[in-house]
């Protein structure tokens, strides 16, 4: 796999050096993985308008048979290059590759094959015979599954006709990037995919641009407050997929170990950076003990370690930002006098030059 | 720890896990419930009957039975109150899309 020095803007079908740049790491031993363009509101507007062009002038009136076909594409370039997308995902983002690898890119795929199979049969979604697309959408997405929430995003307002600009998060750019050289690798038209890379101004100038019909976000809930407020009083559609604070409710009936390895999914797959990750287990008291003593036993054989490791079962929090989150409030949880309990420590080091980098998924 | 703590009601979005018990299925309707998120849950019991009655009361757009991270293109995905507007995913997904 070939990760290049430097990404700049895809737009228009075409890849244009962006004006700011910017760099990601690999959360597991802070090196340096590429520079990306922040985009600028000057950047945004460009790629919304070939957005438009492409919408007016070629996707909206292809038939869905067509668009189909496009999407059939893309969904088997993605399996063809599915060990490529996992490593990079992996490494930009910090999850285990045994999760991109046989969760992350395998949904991917699923999600182009299953939004391609209704482009030609939108008159029977139940939508009315000839239901019509919106525009253009401005999508944002998180850093937790970034090709995921990229397909989440992209398939279905492809499938129904729209073309779309979509932004990745800051710190997890890259398989987005190569979405595009698999967008060009597709044949797809012109402006029908663009991908403005960039921080929280370049999400604002995208969905606060007035050429932008319907706006997509996944990430926080105070981010997707201030989106509502952008988008308020205008004609934009707006969809939001916000936080959480999950609730996985144990019951004395239940099989005990069952549950307890879905308590630990719940909570530890992809480091716990999930918006629907069981946060909140509510176990019923006559069996708490027993429920307790299982997970402590199960959480001690968890492995945390380098994310390409294809025996870890934890990896890298995203980002130094995060991880300064996550021990904050687990600090403030235990001034205010909870009780706090974690497995002795069996971090194995991720840093550069160790032999488990090379190790293969 | 209670659902007074911070940790048990912000979103830490890490490895970290609050635990709290119940008593009856009612009071743990009430403290699932007890969040301004609803985007999720999961119920964990031998008993079809009772997924079903905890499944009618919890405000969670997906409920999970005796599994958690399930993820299926043809299933709707989205939140109630304060865990966002709209849904992703399978037929719900394309409204979202079309001038309907």
């Amino acid at each position: 796999m070939d990760i290049k020095p430097s990404y700049g803007l895809f737009v228009n079908g075409e890849w244009v050096d962006g004006e700011v740049r910017n760099k990601t790491v690999n959360p597991a031993n802070e090196e340096v993985l590429a520079e990306v363009a922040w985009a600028t509101e000057s950047e945004v507007d460009s790629a919304v308008r070939a957005a438009r062009t492409a919408y007016e002038q070629v996707w909206s009136k292809m038939p869905g048979r067509d668009r189909a076909k496009y999407l059939f594409r893309i969904a088997r370039i993605i399996q063809e290059r599915a060990r490529e997308l996992a490593v990079l995902e992996s490494l930009d983002n910090g999850k285990p590759i045994r999760e991109s690898r046989d969760v992350d890119v395998p949904l991917v795929a699923a999600h182009f094959f299953y939004y391609a199979g209704w482009a030609d049969k939108l008159g029977y979604a139940g939508f009315g015979p000839d239901p019509r697309p919106i525009g253009v959408a401005g999508q944002v997405i998180p850093w937790n599954f970034p090709l995921l929430m990229l397909a989440w995003k992209i398939a279905p307002a492809l499938a129904a006709g729209n073309t779309v600009v979509l932004k990745p998060a800051e710190t997890t750019p890259l398989t987005a990037l190569v979405f595009a050289e698999i967008c060009q690798e597709a044949d797809l038209p012109p402006g029908v995919v663009n991908i403005v890379t960039g921080a929280g101004e370049t999400g604002h100038a995208l969905v606060s641009h007035p050429g932008v019909d319907k706006v997509a976000f996944t990430g926080s809930t105070e981010v997707g407050r201030a989106i509502a407020r952008a988008v308020a009083g205008t004609r934009k559609k707006v969809t939001l997929e916000l936080g959480g604070k999950a609730a996985n409710i144990v019951f004395e009936d239940a099989p005990i170990d069952q549950a307890v390895e879905g308590i630990v999914n719940g909570i530890f797959f992809n480091q716990g950076h999930v918006c629907c990750a069981g946060s909140r287990l509510l176990v019923q008291e006559s069996v708490y003990d027993e429920v307790l003593a299982a997970l402590k036993r199960r959480m001690a054989l968890l492995r945390v370690g380098d994310p390409l490791d294809k025996n870890t079962d934890i990896g890298a929090i995203n980002s130094a930002a995060q991880l300064e989150r996550i021990r904050t409030l687990s600090e403030i949880g235990s001034e205010e006098g909870a009780e706090r309990w974690s497995p002795r420590a069996s971090c194995r080091s991720a840093v550069s030059g160790s032999p488990r980098r090379s190790s293969r998924a | 720890m209670t659902q007074a703590h911070r940790i048990a009601r912000e979103e830490i979005f890490g490895p970290v896990l609050s635990v709290l018990t119940f008593r009856t299925p009612a009071e743990a309707v009430d403290k699932a419930n007890n969040t301004p998120y609803g985007l999720s849950a999961g119920v964990w019991t031998d008993k079809g009957s009772r997924i079903l009655w905890m499944a009618d009361r919890l405000r969670a757009g997906v409920v999970w039975a005796n599994t958690f991270n399930k993820f299926d293109p043809t299933s709707p995905f989205g939140g109630f109150k304060e865990s966002g507007y709209g849904r992703e995913g399978g037929r719900h997904g394309l409204e979202a899309y079309l001038d309907v």
